[in-house]
């Protein structure tokens, strides 16, 4: 029997014992393993989520705010562009054109000039999202010269344009007939009566004055503050928006869930290595007999240190696998219950990550539990462990 | 030519320091030889056990010379004692000592481990030793399955695991009634014939048959 055997077959020794105290040690990893993994999923989603949302900034002539920026006033088409291009951390600058058709009934519809690849905003929601489309395709790169649009839902079905039309249907603007090669949903019968075109179309079309606003993506939430500040220093004739409020609550939401996990998570780490150091040191109370007879065979001190290293890491990785049991339940609920939030923290079933954070705090854990009767045991003579069994 | 297996000269051991030392030994001179049994009788607290111990590289001297199969024990750290107790050394202790969670064979096999011998060695070697002392019946056998002269028995085998020059007894027939304590005692003498054997007892029997007898009290040898 070499000495990994000895070491799992100890810790059978006490069966009662080693049962509660692995009971006791798969919570304890468990809710280790839940809170690191909440905690650095939380992180990599606010780490995410600062290069992905929020990040966009809307620039509009200023004073057309309460027109939706569809008129009033224009930023100039080259000499703009240029001055935002220069800022740095901007990573992405989309223009757009706005044109307001109006009809004799009252009612007018919006065409919006993008260029291919841009988000399809419409104008009227509050949040600057892109949209979905629900039959065709956006506007790609080859559209850049082509007479097609991309349609609201409600304007194409007025039109008598449906689903099944897309690619084959015309319509007609300034006289120039255009294919409708996508239709998009946005929820909103308002905002569905828009219609997308490529810029360089648009431009020819209506012939004018300049862009009416500009949507520019920051590379990093962090440098959202930089960047409006040098626009607000360049762009003297522009409302800026920046979305800071939203951006400030994801970022202080996700702040407070790693942090706090990050504390919970030493909590639990600290209870398992007492539950452990406690644990070995009653182990090695029993066994300082047997540790004075090993002594006398002529085992090191090397031979017996070695023991309990391998027999408490055994006992804690077997709480470890108790543990991962534990926390794959308790992640589970967690997915359950934070579905309803816009972003999700955890992932079921368990990552290799989580995995290997179990193994190392184990480890860790069973290192942390053998340092007492490690010391203990060299300090002992065998002499005197032997009088006194 | 009778080659000398342990020397003292002149060995003290004193417990304790101040007016609360204790000499457990007090001037020791020894010379055990090779392949010879030596009991070591005395009334309890004369000091017998301490100075298996101290031959048996398990306590150091206070004072004098300790040379056990040429080695001078003084001049070793615990890590040299350890290392001697590995190679040299056998001890048989009056209650077993055997480890509980392991069989006969795998108790048998424990010395050799520290001496990192493979598993296969290990094996065929402690199935001998315990054929040897008559237990090849019992090798899967825990010591709570064992009577107690099998597990002196098994006690025995494990002290000759390593093959040490020497084998250290501490009171071996203590725990055991007179008919098992013959059968320890034959072995003993069976053993002596190859290795040095010294016996700490109160057993008539073992000092009757030992090579030589040695009488200590309040520390002192006497003829």
């Amino acid at each position: 029997m070499n000495i990994i055997l000895r070491s799992i077959r100890n810790i059978g020794r006490k069966k009662f014992r080693t049962s509660l105290v692995l009971i006791f040690l798969s919570l304890i990893i468990g809710l280790f393993v839940i809170m690191v993994q909440v905690s650095v999923t939380s992180s990599q989603k606010y780490a995410e989520m600062e290069t992905r949302i929020r990040n966009t900034i809307e620039l509009r002539p200023v004073g057309s705010l309460s027109a939706g920026g569809v008129r009033i006033r224009l930023f100039p088409f080259e000499s703009t562009m240029a001055s935002i291009k220069g800022i740095p951390h901007i990573s992405k600058v989309e223009r757009y054109l706005i044109k307001r058709i109006f009809h004799e009934e009252e009612s007018f519809e919006i065409i919006i000039g993008l260029d291919p690849e841009s988000s399809l905003r419409v104008i009227g929601e509050p949040e600057p999202i892109d949209t979905t489309i629900v039959a065709g395709r956006r506007l790609i790169e080859s559209d850049r010269d082509q007479a097609v649009v991309v349609m609201g839902k409600a304007l194409a079905e007025k039109k008598g344009i449906f689903v099944d039309d897309v690619e084959r249907a015309t319509v007609q603007f300034n006289e120039t007939a255009f294919t409708v090669i996508g239709i998009f949903a946005s929820g909103n019968e308002f905002t569905d009566n828009q219609t997308f075109v490529p810029f360089n179309i648009m431009k020819k079309l209506y012939n004018p004055k300049g862009v009416s606003k500009f949507f520019v993506t920051v590379d990093n939430i962090r440098n959202t503050k930089s960047v409006v500040q040098e626009l607000k220093t360049i762009l003297k004739e522009a409302d800026i928006i920046a979305n800071e409020a939203s951006i400030e609550f994801v970022k202080s939401s996700l702040e407070v869930i790693g942090s706090t996990t990050l504390y919970s998570s030493f909590f639990f780490f600290v209870v398992g290595a007492l539950l452990i150091i406690f644990v070995m040191m009653l182990v090695f109370r029993e066994r300082q007999t047997e540790v004075g007879i090993l002594k006398a065979l002529g085992a090191s001190n090397t031979d017996i240190a070695k023991q309990f290293v391998l027999e408490s890491i055994f006992l804690t990785l077997l709480g470890g696998v108790g543990g991962l049991a534990v926390s794959a339940v308790g992640l589970y609920f967690f997915s359950l219950t934070w579905t309803n939030i816009s972003f999700q923290l955890v992932t079921t079933p368990l990552p290799f990550l989580t995995v290997i954070e179990m193994i190392i705090a184990s480890v860790v854990l069973g290192i942390a539990g053998s340092v007492y009767p490690i010391i203990r045991s060299w300090r002992l003579s065998p002499v005197d462990t032997l009088r006194m069994g | 030519m009778d080659k000398s297996t342990a020397k003292l000269i002149g060995v003290v051991k004193t417990y304790g320091k101040g007016h609360l030392a204790v000499k457990a030994l007090d001037g020791i001179d020894l010379n055990v030889m090779e392949a010879t049994m030596t009991a070591i009788v005395g009334p309890s607290g004369s000091g017998k056990s301490t100075l298996l111990h101290v031959i048996g590289a398990m306590d150091k001297a206070t004072k004098g010379e300790v040379e056990v199969v040429g080695v001078d024990l003084n001049a070793l750290d615990q890590k040299g004692l350890a290392k001697v107790r590995r190679e040299h050394i056998g001890f048989v202790f009056q209650t077993f000592n055997l480890i509980p969670i392991l069989s006969a064979l795998e108790n048998v096999m424990l010395p050799m481990e520290f001496i990192r011998k493979g598993r296969r060695q290990k094996k065929e070697r402690g199935q001998h030793l315990l054929r040897k002392v008559h237990l090849d019946h019992r090798l899967r056998h825990k010591p709570t399955e064992l009577s107690g002269g099998e597990q002196q028995r098994v006690a025995i085998a494990r002290a000759l695991a390593n093959d040490p020059a020497i084998v250290l007894a501490d009171e071996p027939t203590g725990n055991l009634d007179t008919k098992t304590g013959r059968i320890i005692c034959d072995l003993l003498r069976e053993i002596a014939a190859e290795k040095t054997v010294i016996v700490v007892t109160h057993d008539e029997h073992i000092a009757d048959n030992a090579d030589r007898v040695i009488y200590i009290s309040d520390g002192q040898l006497h003829a």
